[in-house]
This record gives C-alpha cells, sequence and structure tokens, in this order.
C-alpha cells in the first residue's frame, strides 16, 4: 500500500475534521463559552490565533498533547451553550472527542481542525483479538503488528468514537487451520 | 365537479385505526376535560414512546391530535385532556359532550416528542395544555430514573394535571404563574445547565417560538431543542385567497376563515389529513405555483425555501393565488 492518500470506500467511518486549518473553522457568535485545545504540539500558534478571533467570546485554552486530563477537568464546570475546538491530529484528537462524548456534548458542539487522517499520521488501534489499543504509523489498509499480543493486524477502516481507535483484526483471521 | 349534487364532505380512511369506548371523564379545571379511553374488548393498548399524540376523529374526516398523558407501556387505557376551545371549529366542543359509552375513532399513537435517552438532563418546560405531553415526559423520566426538571407555566386557576405533576416531580416541579416567573426560572436554567442536557418546550406557539429564540442565543444547539407548539385557537384564519388545481383547471376560492384542506374537501377533492395542525406531514401537497404562507412545523427551512410543498391543513397563499398539482 502506498503512503499517499488511501482511497476509502463509500460511507467508510473514520473521522472527519471540519476544516484543516483553525483559520477556516467557523465560529458559533452564540456560543457562551469556547475551549480551544490543541492535541499535538505544533497547534499552538494556530489555537491563539483561533482565541483572538473568538473574541469577546470567553475562552479557556488547553494543551492536551500530554493527555486529557485538563480538558476532563474543564468538562466538570462546562454547561450547554459552549464549544469545543479542537486543534491538531490523532491519536490526541480522537482521545480528546471520546472524553467530550463521554460527558455528554455532541457533534454540534465539536468543531475541529486538523490533518487528513487518510494521509500518514499516528493512529490507534483496536485489536479484535487482544482488545489491547496500541499507537502505530501504519496507514488504513495497511498491516501492523499488535502492541499486545504481536499478531499481524490489518488497519481497517472503521474507527469507534467510544474507543477513539480503528478495528484492526487478523487479515487471515477467517481461514480454516 | 360538474354534476349537480352538492360537493359531499370526503371520508378519508385512516389505516390501523382503533375503536375505543369512553370510559370516565372528568374536568381538570374550568375549561379542561380529562377523557379515558378504554379498547371494549379490554384489550391492552399500543405502547408509545413519551410524548406522543393520537388523532381523535371529531366529525367524518376531521381529526383532532391529543397528546397522551397516562403511562406508556402496555397501557390498558388512553388518557388525554381535552382545552376547550371556544374559537375552535368544533373538536374540543365534541370532546366536552362526549359521554360514557361513546365510540371513538382514533389513531394509533404517533412520535413527534420523544424523550432523547442519552439526555444527561432534562429540561422540561409546559406552557397550559401543553402539560400533557410534559406530563407524558415526567412519567418516563420517573420510570428510567433519568434527571429532570419542569417549569410549568399556567394562568391562575387553570392548571390541569398540576397535583399529579407535584405528586411526581416533588421539588423538581417550580410553577410559574406569570410570564416574568417563568422567565425568572427559564433565564438561568438556559444559562447553566450540565453538559448533554436537552430541553422540551411545548405550549403555545408564542411562548415555543420565544423559549427556542433565548435557548438559541443562549447557545443552544439545535439538536438538543425539542419543541410541539399548540395552535391557539383557529390557525385557519388569514386572508381570502384563490386556489387553482392544475389539472382539472378549476379554480377554488377558500375564503379567509376555512383551511385551504377543508376548502379542498369541500370541493370533493381527496386529500388525507391526520393531525389538522401541521406537525404530522399527512396532507402535504405539491405547490406549482405562487408563494406560500408556511404555518406548519413539519418542513425543513429549505423544503419551505424550495416553495414546492404545502401542509394543507394549516398553510395558505402568501399573496392571492396558489397552483396546487391537483
Amino acid at each position: 500500500m502506498s503512503t499517499s492518500e488511501v482511497v476509502l470506500p463509500v460511507g467508510a467511518n473514520v473521522p472527519r475534521s471540519n476544516a484543516r486549518t483553525a483559520a477556516d473553522l467557523p465560529i458559533d457568535t452564540n456560543a457562551a463559552h469556547y475551549v480551544v485545545v490543541t492535541t499535538d504540539g505544533e497547534s499552538a500558534t494556530a489555537a491563539a490565533a483561533f482565541a483572538d478571533r473568538l473574541a469577546p467570546i470567553p475562552v479557556i485554552a488547553l494543551d492536551a498533547s500530554a493527555g486529557t486530563e485538563a480538558l476532563i477537568e474543564v468538562l466538570a464546570s462546562a454547561r450547554v451553550g459552549w464549544r469545543f475546538a479542537l486543534l491538531g491530529g490523532d491519536p490526541g484528537l480522537s482521545r480528546c472527542r471520546a472524553a467530550l462524548r463521554a460527558a455528554g456534548v455532541i457533534d454540534a458542539e465539536i468543531v475541529t481542525a486538523g490533518p487528513d487522517p487518510r494521509v500518514g499520521g499516528p493512529r490507534e488501534l483496536f485489536c479484535a483479538h487482544c482488545r489491547a489499543i496500541s499507537s502505530t504509523d501504519a496507514p488504513i489498509g495497511g498491516e501492523t503488528p499488535c502492541g499486545g499480543c504481536g499478531q499481524r493486524l490489518v488497519v481497517y477502516y472503521h474507527f469507534s468514537r467510544r474507543l477513539h481507535a480503528y478495528l484492526g483484526y487478523r487479515p487471515d483471521a477467517e481461514e480454516l487451520r | 365537479m360538474e354534476s349537480t349534487a352538492p360537493p359531499k364532505s370526503v371520508v378519508v380512511e385512516m389505516s390501523d385505526e382503533l375503536k375505543l369506548v369512553v370510559a370516565r371523564t372528568r374536568m381538570l379545571c374550568a375549561d379542561v376535560r380529562e377523557i379515558v379511553l378504554d379498547d371494549p374488548t379490554g384489550a391492552i393498548l399500543p405502547s408509545f414512546p413519551a410524548g406522543s399524540h393520537i388523532a381523535v376523529e371529531w366529525s367524518p374526516g376531521q381529526r383532532n391530535s391529543y397528546s397522551l398523558t397516562g403511562p406508556s407501556v402496555e397501557p390498558e387505557r388512553y388518557s388525554i385532556s381535552v382545552r376547550l376551545d371556544p374559537a375552535g371549529r368544533g373538536g374540543s366542543r365534541w370532546a366536552h359532550e362526549l359521554r360514557v359509552g361513546d365510540t371513538v375513532r382514533v389513531s394509533p399513537p404517533r412520535s413527534e416528542f420523544a424523550p432523547v435517552a442519552t439526555a444527561r438532563h432534562h429540561l422540561l418546560l409546559a406552557g397550559g395544555i401543553g402539560v400533557t405531553p410534559i406530563l407524558s415526559h415526567v412519567r418516563a423520566a420517573v420510570l428510567w430514573v433519568r434527571s429532570f426538571e419542569v417549569v410549568y407555566a399556567h394562568r391562575s386557576g387553570a392548571a390541569p394535571h398540576l397535583d399529579e405533576m407535584s405528586a411526581l416531580c416533588g421539588d423538581r416541579l417550580t410553577v410559574a404563574e406569570s410570564r416574568e416567573r417563568f422567565w425568572e426560572n427559564v433565564t438561568p436554567a438556559l444559562a447553566r445547565s450540565p453538559l448533554g442536557t436537552h430541553l422540551y418546550v411545548c405550549g403555545p406557539a408564542s411562548m415555543v417560538d420565544a423559549v427556542t429564540a433565548a435557548a438559541t442565543a443562549a447557545g443552544w444547539p439545535s439538536g438538543r431543542v425539542h419543541s410541539e407548539p399548540f395552535a391557539a385557537g383557529a390557525v385557519t384564519g388569514g386572508t381570502a385567497f384563490t386556489a387553482r388545481l392544475a389539472r382539472s383547471g378549476t379554480e377554488l376560492a377558500v375564503a379567509s376563515d376555512i383551511s385551504l384542506l377543508d376548502a379542498l374537501r369541500e370541493h370533493g377533492a381527496q386529500v388525507p389529513s391526520l393531525c389538522g395542525r401541521g406537525v404530522c406531514g399527512e396532507c402535504r401537497l405539491t405547490v406549482r405555483g405562487g408563494p406560500v404562507d408556511h404555518r406548519d412545523s413539519y418542513l425543513t427551512d429549505d423544503e419551505r425555501d424550495l416553495g414546492d410543498s404545502i401542509m394543507a391543513c394549516v398553510s395558505r397563499a402568501a399573496a392571492t393565488h396558489l397552483e396546487l398539482d391537483l
């Protein structure tokens, strides 16, 4: 499989961003509060520029590249009317989105700006056999050993928003021995 | 159309209708009557999601929708509460004259205002007779142990189901007897609802519009705001216009006090309808020409902008003529 853009079947369930860059993200002027989260170390400048665009709406800026704890703390005081902007790539983006969903946030309250998941980038992989979630650089449709049980897994174009991971399974799992 | 016999009113049969019997009635307040309907054989009636309504036939081809207020899981009876509308076309008057033992034809329950099962909290707002589907929501919330609160606004002396709501809600119920008191409670609720709350509002259209506007301005996405507006009085009124039936070439005068649906039926056209108040979609007609004054709650904004559909039971011509594909 080449490393250029993977062609996915129509209806493939993979995460999509609202825009490639924060500059192109729409702003909901009715929002009561915005939480701007960077999920990798590269989006800080974009996040600051986006926060400037949001004025006078109050903004909380967070860095979640090391984990979602800070975001989860903020969620405890969030209310309906808040909006969440996630900037950066996977796997941090999907982990943040999963944390938001777990807190009751719906897609209409989240905007994301990040690279196209079909083009490179690390992603998290759920092993259907040992259930471990490991991080991989393999492209969607590519193959990689499972970080838990070591079996060769195909990175399938099915993404679980709850687990924030792609489905991985042994491509020869159905062959009889 | 060229016969000399006077036009008959057209009976459009409801498929799967239920023939129920009035088991008992009682007045809940001066102008609201509770009517309890049983199956004549004593059978269990169809279960329904909270917030559902039934369409009750009060004269051939004429139906009014009423929310079901009772328990919803394999119920033994359907209970509805009907407010007498002195300016109406006769449906509520008919309901207030029903006697125990009378047969009533109703549609199976229709769900257009159901609770969102994944909501973290339910904010329920009821205005006047709009309390009926909210009571249904409260029953479901208690049954499924959901987090909820209710603000019930009513004119003093006219608070149907207040006792039952108090018993079910306890301190989760706030009663407001004035608009000021209502907003004293609702404005802070819109600003401070926990993440994951869904809002449900039922009452007169003006109240529903005001709540929806306030929620939007407070940052609530439309996916969290669910509403069921009740028509206040006769929705059919408006200016008179002419409806041209393109296929037959005939023109029909629609007077100011009659709905397009009724005018078409009097003319002999077979137009199905169910709810009579613009929420169910049954009476949708194709418009070939003429701007439409949309008064329904069914079409999306995009569908309205296309201008090729009209809900005949409540909507009218925006100008003097409408051309229909009939």
